[in-house]
């Protein structure tokens, strides 16, 4: 199971740097969206213990680490936070430079 | 002792006061009053120094703390050494001061000027009174500074100004640096930074012998314009004349000559030292001799006979055994004295006749007979005729090389070329016929009475020469010495003789020698050469700045990725002891199915070109994955993950739909991977490589965190023990959420408002500027997407109360399942979306007029500070936990701080959402005024700009 | 355990009400500013106090909630953090100052003094806190509210220069998440004091050089190093000039904040922190070979400080990697310096091209624009651009002093030689450019056009701040001594945080 689990992760952030990586602003913006999803599910995965219960008070003995799903929430809300400033973005330049390819926006270089 | 901080001191204060002054009197001239103070401070220096230098040819010293964790002292050392050059510049500055207050025809100039030259004069008496190499080293810089804007004195006027006052500062300032280096390398390596304790120690066995004497050479090099160094004085001829005469050539360029002096006994006297100072010394002496004679400006004349003359001293102080000194030491004097009457004298004729050129001037003798008898006088000491200073410096000169054939030809050729000098300033200036008449308008007096006093300082030292200067040299030769005026008809004085005529001869065939020495060697272009070296560099570097977000990112994340394989995760992954990979349960099966969907999902986004499907696809990624969160088992975690998944959905498809269909059709054509064409394949093929390297090192990180991921202790576990005992809450997440780290998620929520403020300012900085877009935008705002079918439009108003409801459900007993705040304040969030969808932007405007999102966000954020802020008030601390109805039970709720910081969450997280939702379907798109794909950045971009625009909320 | 301190509190905290506050006044810019600006005060006064407890009687801690660490998460007022913060402080004070005086149309946006105002929290939070995942919490305010700073600059390629950073930075997050991943997954703790404790005593667990690694880089990119710099020239270019002074002189200090953190507390132990001072110095050395030649010949002026800016960092890791106690010390009195000079010359330039057609700072417009400013401004440039270049007396010589000392103790003379070829390139281009604006006479295509300017209030204030750190540089000398020493023996602050039966707190 670690090992399918682990292997996800890397196929994930594999897939997200290569989307990142692409021609089109759109596209390399949704490239962080995998990204950071990829690096929640890796959280999890450093969680201390490997529980079968959801972190509730009654039975701690297996519960799932309660600490990583609190860092995970919050890791959610912030990236999503910058992922819509992100689309924003892309969506405002898009129409200002009047192109949505990511190497012509260059206008900034010496 | 302080009287000499006053001697120091009493320039600067007088610069800093002097506008005062001037606008006490305005017709008062400050000229007076510096050379005044001048005159005072020599009497002063005198004074002080008779008794302990002079007769007791002891030392005085005199500290301050300053900076004692840097070693920095503000400490004062007055010997024979510092005694020589404090007279020299207090004396010619009296000179020079009463001078420049008549130089100048505005008076406000003439202030400046003052200003600046006084402020120097102190930095100069600083550099030489120091004890402490740091001070010595501020003073050094100061004076190099200074020096700068006196030679830019006239920057506003002539760009030559500009360019030598740059070039001089780099020269010298640079090799300041070197000096800084050399000096602390110096202090650290005798153990003191004052002289007084590194004078009596010998450095030259020291492991840094060779690199800090170097560098100290390199500064003092620099400073006194040695080969091939030297462009830099000729270049600051720009520099008002009295400003010549003071700084380069009485003053400031022998600060070099100076350092070599003061430590010629702790490092001097080494092969290693007196082959540097002989070459550099001589090759500066020969060089300049041989230049001079053939300038035509008179200024550019006198430099190039100074660098030579600078040349010559340091040469004296590389001759071993020391007996180089009482030449140096004779030579700074007369040097000094000459050379700073002339360069006034020349700027007396300048003044008078408004040219500095040779082939110009002529026959000025019955026209300003003073300057001319201050003339022959220098120029004769400066050819060394006896009974003058000048002559005893050239026999001491010859002296000192006599023992070796091939150094003395080359003194002796120098000093030769530099009488032909003298003879033409004589001849050439004031008897010879001019070739067209000159204009001549009388000077004020006191600019030709007051060289009188220098060119009679020069006869009467070179009279009383054993009287007056034995004394105070004693203590500096190390050798035995004697010093007359006329020590007989010895080889020496024959060879001076020679070197006199031989000068002659060359002053008659001057005009044959300026073609013959017209040879075009010009150190400045290899100056020029090196800056242009240094900016083709810097070009190359810049040129890595090419304005490509991916190569950016292509740098960034291989480096990364390349430490940290290298750095950890291989010896990690090779050093795990038993890689056990877990067991496989049932329960296990449908997380690797949503794990394989999430997967599936996510390639399908990167492969599919089209966008809109993409973020479907992308959809089904995030909920696969909240499936999984759900499985592994966190449900507020998949809550949360698959609301916010939503939300993302539609905030991205509702983007993508602003984005005009042309760019977008470009944007995917960019997309297609072309193998056929060499870049392209090659772009691709880089991109997987990084993305499989990338891929492969998570792997491995997951795996090793994995693998040890049992039975660690961690503080979770104090959290799933104390949840319910400290804060009353059995869900153990939202108590780490709300009370543990209930700070993160406080910051959190502002992180999210920001987000959406930053949103709300980029979609409205510009909406009010006009203008058509150069594409037009076919509006896929939700105004037109939205569907109009009667059913939606129910189903939609139904669904937004049901959301409030649901959201209240989550607030009020979030505390104890899942959700909370956060996923309450989404999914009434999207209840609002749903709206914009269906109904689009102007219904929604009309229909909620409470709808003001700013100041739902604004609310929230107040009552979560508020709220943090009240434990404190009953004693407890910030986001600490309060019961504000401890009797109340109603429906097993808790109205605590928790609730309230539950409330204010949902509150500004359903404000944030709307305000997303209300911007970005904000149906106008304003573009800007002009077409941005034609700037470059050679020239910026206008902005309209408007001082008094105003915004009101959108 | 260390006395609790609610003035931290203010001073972090206290911003954020601004915020909101000036949320209220939506619409009356100028009644936003002057509010932002008297928080400004307040929270610097608050960071003082701070930072004088600190003197007093040791470190200052403020338990949030109320829980003990490392269970609840803690701001910790060391003097380290307390100097960084004091530094910010003032830094962000007179960025709201110039905000007043300034004429740009962002600063009159209603969202304008918000964003500063996230901010300075984001940056101060980042630097009291004393837990890893509050610190990526606070570091995610920063970048937020300066990316949409940015993107609303009147230099309309504020945008480019915004998407641009959102990318890499994003990717900065990346890191620093992986790097709490790691962290914790090795040490189980995201307390600073408790990780240090854990690694110092217990035998190196897994994934904790991963984690070394992942928080380098993030905060590498955070201040911009070589190869994570192509943001920052055209982030800090395009920035508003209140904004970008503060960017370019303290907002990339955070960076250099956490790398000591991580030398000197988090990974005290041989391989990590063999690791990350390999890491530093050579990617400082090329920053500073980068940063200097990118300076010198750029094409724009706030983009040439913006370079600089860049080699400078290079210098502070220099001394960070060096490690010893002067170094650090020596380091630390150089950031501090910096970060005032920097912002100071900034706020001139800005001065200078809000004469300008169009505001700009490109070198081919702005010259001779200095003669229709008042004279004292062409002064103010040339005593910071000296200060800049290191020329006594101004503090800037202080910085150099002490780092080259530190050099020579540790006979780096390559990298002495450097630092000398840099101060001459520095002393090239900021002396060039005073010739340029303030000395040469305009032509018609550079003639100033604007009647009026931004008050030059504010960097007055700090050139003469400069000045007097020059010559009264003993106090501030002493105090990074004193840090110095503080920091190199991690238990005091482990003391501090958890007390001292720290090590007896049961996990299970």
């Amino acid at each position: 199971m670690n090992l399918v689990f682990a292997m996800t992760v890397g196929i994930l952030f594999g897939l997200g740097v290569y989307q990142l990586l692409r021609r089109d602003l759109i596209k390399a913006a949704m490239g962080f969206a995998l990204l950071f999803t990829a690096v929640n599910l890796l959280l999890l995965a450093v969680g201390a213990f490997d529980g079968t219960v959801p972190a509730y008070t009654d039975q701690t003995e297996q519960s799932s680490d309660p600490l990583v799903q609190a860092l995970i929430l919050t890791a959610i809300v912030v990236s999503f936070g910058s992922y819509a400033l992100l689309l924003g973005l892309v969506n405002i330049v898009s129409t200002r430079f009047g192109t949505a390819r990511t190497d012509d926006v260059n206008h900034l270089q010496n | 002792m302080p009287i000499l901080l006053l001697v120091v001191g009493m320039p600067f204060l007088l610069g800093m006061t002097q506008h005062i002054i001037q606008r006490l009197n305005g017709r008062m001239n400050t000229g007076w009053l510096a050379s005044g103070s001048m005159s005072v401070s020599f009497v002063l220096l005198l004074t002080i120094a008779y008794q302990p230098v002079i007769v007791g040819q002891g030392a005085l010293t005199y500290t301050l703390e300053w900076l004692p964790d840097y070693g920095l002292n503000l400490s004062f050392y007055l010997d024979s050494l510092s005694l020589l050059f404090g007279l020299i510049i207090t004396g010619v500055g009296t000179v020079v001061f009463l001078y420049s207050g008549y130089y100048f025809d505005e008076t406000d100039e003439r202030n400046r000027f003052i200003h600046l030259l006084l402020l120097f004069t102190s930095a100069m008496l600083w550099l030489i009174f120091s004890n402490n190499l740091i001070t010595l080293f501020i003073a050094w810089e100061l004076t190099s500074i200074i020096s700068f804007l006196l030679i830019g004195f006239k920057g506003n006027k002539y760009a030559s100004a500009r360019e030598g006052a740059t070039r001089a500062l780099v020269v010298t300032g640079g090799g300041g640096l070197a000096l800084l280096v050399g000096l602390l390398a110096l202090g650290s390596a005798g153990g003191s930074y004052e002289f007084s304790d590194l004078l009596a120690l010998d450095l030259t066995e020291h492991a840094w012998y060779i690199p800090l004497t170097l560098l100290l050479l390199l500064g003092a090099f620099t400073k006194s314009a040695q080969f091939p160094f030297h462009f830099w004085l000729p270049g600051a001829m720009d520099a008002p004349t009295p400003a010549s005469a003071f700084l380069h050539s009485a003053t400031m360029v022998k600060a070099g000559v100076y350092l070599l002096a003061r430590l010629h006994p702790v490092l001097g006297d080494t092969l290693f030292w007196n082959n540097a100072l002989m070459i550099v010394g001589l090759t500066t002496m020969l060089f300049s001799a041989v230049v001079a004679v053939r300038q035509p400006d008179l200024k550019g004349l006198l430099a190039f006979t100074t660098t030579s003359k600078l040349g010559a001293l340091v040469a004296l102080l590389g001759v071993p055994g020391g007996y180089g000194v009482k030449a140096a030491l004779i030579g700074i004097l007369a040097h000094a004295l000459y050379k700073s009457a002339l360069f006034l004298s020349v700027g007396n004729i300048d003044h008078a006749t408004g040219t500095r050129l040779v082939n110009k001037l002529g026959g000025l003798w019955k026209n300003m007979p003073i300057t001319g008898v201050v003339v022959i006088v220098s120029s004769l000491s400066m050819a060394g005729l006896p009974p003058l200073l000048g002559f005893v410096a050239k026999e001491t000169l010859l002296e000192a090389f006599v023992y070796d054939p091939l150094l003395l030809a080359i003194v002796f050729i120098s000093a030769a070329l530099t009488a032909t000098a003298g003879y033409i300033l004589i001849w050439d200036v004031f008897f010879a016929k001019a070739t067209e008449e000159v204009h001549f308008h009388p000077l004020h007096k006191p600019l030709e009475v007051g060289l009188l006093v220098l060119a009679l300082a020069t006869v009467i030292l070179a009279l009383f020469v054993t009287q007056l200067l034995i004394p105070l040299f004693t203590p500096l030769i190390p050798v035995e010495f004697k010093l007359v005026l006329f020590p007989g008809f010895n080889n020496v004085f024959f060879l001076s003789v020679a070197a006199i005529t031989t000068g002659l001869a060359l002053f008659f065939l001057r005009n044959l020698w300026r073609r013959v020495s017209e040879f075009s060697f010009n150190t400045i272009s290899v100056y020029d050469r090196l800056i242009a070296t240094s900016e083709w560099v810097a070009d190359q570097v810049l040129k890595t700045q090419n304005g490509l977000l991916r190569h950016y990112l292509i740098v960034i994340i291989s480096v990364v990725m390349a430490i940290l394989l290298y750095g950890g995760l291989v010896q990690d992954i090779f050093s795990m002891p038993s890689v056990e990979l877990g067991t496989f349960t049932l329960p296990d099966l449908l997380d690797v199915m949503l794990l394989v969907l999430a997967v599936g999902a996510a390639y399908a986004s990167v492969r599919v070109r089209h966008h809109l499907n993409a973020a479907l696809a992308l959809a089904i990624f995030g909920y696969a994955i909240g499936g999984v969160f759900f499985v592994e088992p966190a449900p507020d975690v998949a809550l949360v993950m698959i609301l916010v998944e939503t939300l993302a959905t539609v905030v991205l498809i509702i983007m993508i739909g602003r984005i005009s269909a042309k760019q977008r059709a470009e944007a995917m054509e960019a997309l297609d991977r072309n193998f056929n064409n060499r870049a392209g394949a090659f772009a691709s093929i880089r991109d997987i490589t990084i993305a499989v390297i990338t891929g492969v090192s998570m792997f491995a990180f997951a795996l090793i965190a994995l693998v040890n991921r049992d039975n660690r202790d961690s503080i979770a576990v104090w959290h799933l023990d104390n949840a319910e005992s400290a804060v009353g809450v059995t869900d153990v997440v939202s108590a780490i959420l709300t009370d543990f780290r209930g700070t993160d998620t406080l910051i959190e929520i502002a992180v999210f408002a920001t987000a959406t403020l930053g949103l709300l300012a980029l979609l409205t900085i510009n909406r009010e500027a006009g203008g058509e877009p150069e594409d037009p935008i076919e509006e896929v705002t939700p105004a037109k997407i939205s569907i109009f079918t009667p059913m939606i439009q129910v189903v939609a108003s139904l669904v937004f109360p049901l959301t409030l409801i649901i959201s209240a459900v989550h607030i009020l007993y979030g505390a104890n399942a899942p959700g909370d705040g956060f996923t309450a304040g989404i999914v009434s969030g999207l209840g609002i979306a749903l709206y914009y969808v269906v109904f689009g932007y102007d219904y929604v405007n009309e229909r909620f007029t409470w709808l003001r999102p700013v100041r739902f966000v604004v609310f929230g954020l107040a009552l979560a500070l508020i709220n943090a802020v009240i434990p404190i008030l009953s004693g407890g601390s910030f986001m600490g936990l309060v019961e504000y109805a401890p009797g109340l039970d109603f429906a097993n709720l808790k109205f605590n701080t928790t609730l309230v910081f539950e409330i204010a969450i949902a509150v500004t997280v359903f404000g944030g959402v709307s305000l997303i939702m209300e911007t970005i379907a904000h149906p106008t798109q304003v573009p800007f005024p002009t077409d941005a794909r034609r700037t470059s950045t050679s020239e910026m971009p206008v902005i309209v700009q408007q001082p008094e625009s105003e915004f009101e909320q959108a | 355990m260390a006395p609790t301190n609610s003035l931290i509190l203010l001073t972090v905290f206290l911003p954020l009400f601004g915020g909101v506050l000036s949320l209220l006044l939506w619409g009356r810019h100028k009644a936003q500013r002057y509010v932002g600006f008297a928080v400004g005060v307040v929270a610097w006064m608050a960071s003082v106090g701070v930072l004088w407890m600190n003197w007093q009687d040791g470190i200052q801690i403020y338990r949030l909630g109320g829980w003990q660490p490392p269970f609840g998460i803690i701001l910790v007022a060391d003097m380290l953090s307390s100097l960084f913060v004091v530094m910010s402080t003032t830094v962000l004070m007179m960025g709201l100052l110039y905000a007043i005086g300034c004429n740009d149309k962002v600063v009159k946006h209603p969202t304008f003094t918000t964003l500063f105002l996230a901010m300075q929290t984001g940056l101060v939070g980042a630097l009291y806190t004393g837990d890893l995942f509050t610190l990526f919490v606070f570091m995610e305010l920063m970048v937020l509210s300066s990316v949409s700073l940015v993107a609303i600059s009147d230099n309309r390629l504020g945008l480019e220069a915004a998407i641009k950073y959102l990318f890499i930075s994003s990717m900065g997050t990346l890191f620093l998440l992986l790097g709490i991943a790691a962290t914790y997954s090795a040490f189980g703790t995201l307390n600073f004091a408790d990780i240090g404790q854990i690694l110092a005593s217990s035998e190196r667990p897994f994934l904790a050089r991963e984690a070394a690694i992942m928080l380098t880089a993030a905060f590498l990119l955070k201040s911009a190093v070589f190869p994570f710099h192509f943001w920052q020239p055209d982030f800090h270019t395009t920035a508003p000039t209140p904004v970008h002074a503060v960017l370019s002189s303290v907002v990339v200090k955070v960076g250099v904040y956490g790398l000591i953190r991580m030398t000197t507390l988090l990974f005290t132990s041989e391989i990590e922190l063999e690791i990350i001072r390999t890491i530093l110095l050579v990617l400082g050395t090329i920053s500073i070979f980068f940063g200097s030649l990118g300076a010198f010949r750029t094409y724009d002026g706030k983009r040439m400080l913006a370079y600089s800016t860049f080699g400078q960092i290079g210098f502070i890791l220099l001394g960070i990697g060096w490690g010893t106690p002067l170094a650090l010390a020596a380091a630390f009195v150089y950031a501090f310096n910096h970060a005032f000079i920097k912002s100071a010359l900034l706020m001139l330039f800005g001065v200078v091209s809000s004469r300008t057609e169009n505001k700009t700072a490109n070198l081919s417009e702005v010259g001779g624009v200095g003669h229709s400013l008042p004279a004292f401004v062409g002064v103010l440039y040339l005593l910071g651009g000296l200060s800049l270049a290191g020329v006594p007396p101004m503090n800037g010589f202080i910085s150099k002093l002490g780092l080259v000392q530190s050099g020579i103790d540790a006979e780096m003379w390559l990298t002495l030689g450097l630092a000398v070829g840099a101060g001459i390139l520095t002393l090239m281009y900021m002396t060039r450019t005073w010739q340029l604006v303030f000395q040469q006479q305009p032509t018609d295509s550079t003639a100033a056009v604007k009647s009026y300017n931004d008050n030059p209030l504010a960097p007055a204030l700090l050139i003469s701040a400069c000045v007097a750190l020059g010559l009264f540089a003993a106090p501030l000398v002493d105090f990074a001594t004193a840090t110095a020493e503080q920091i190199i023996n991690a238990p005091i602050y482990i003391e501090a945080v958890l007390g001292t039966e720290s090590s007896a707190i049961s996990r299970r």
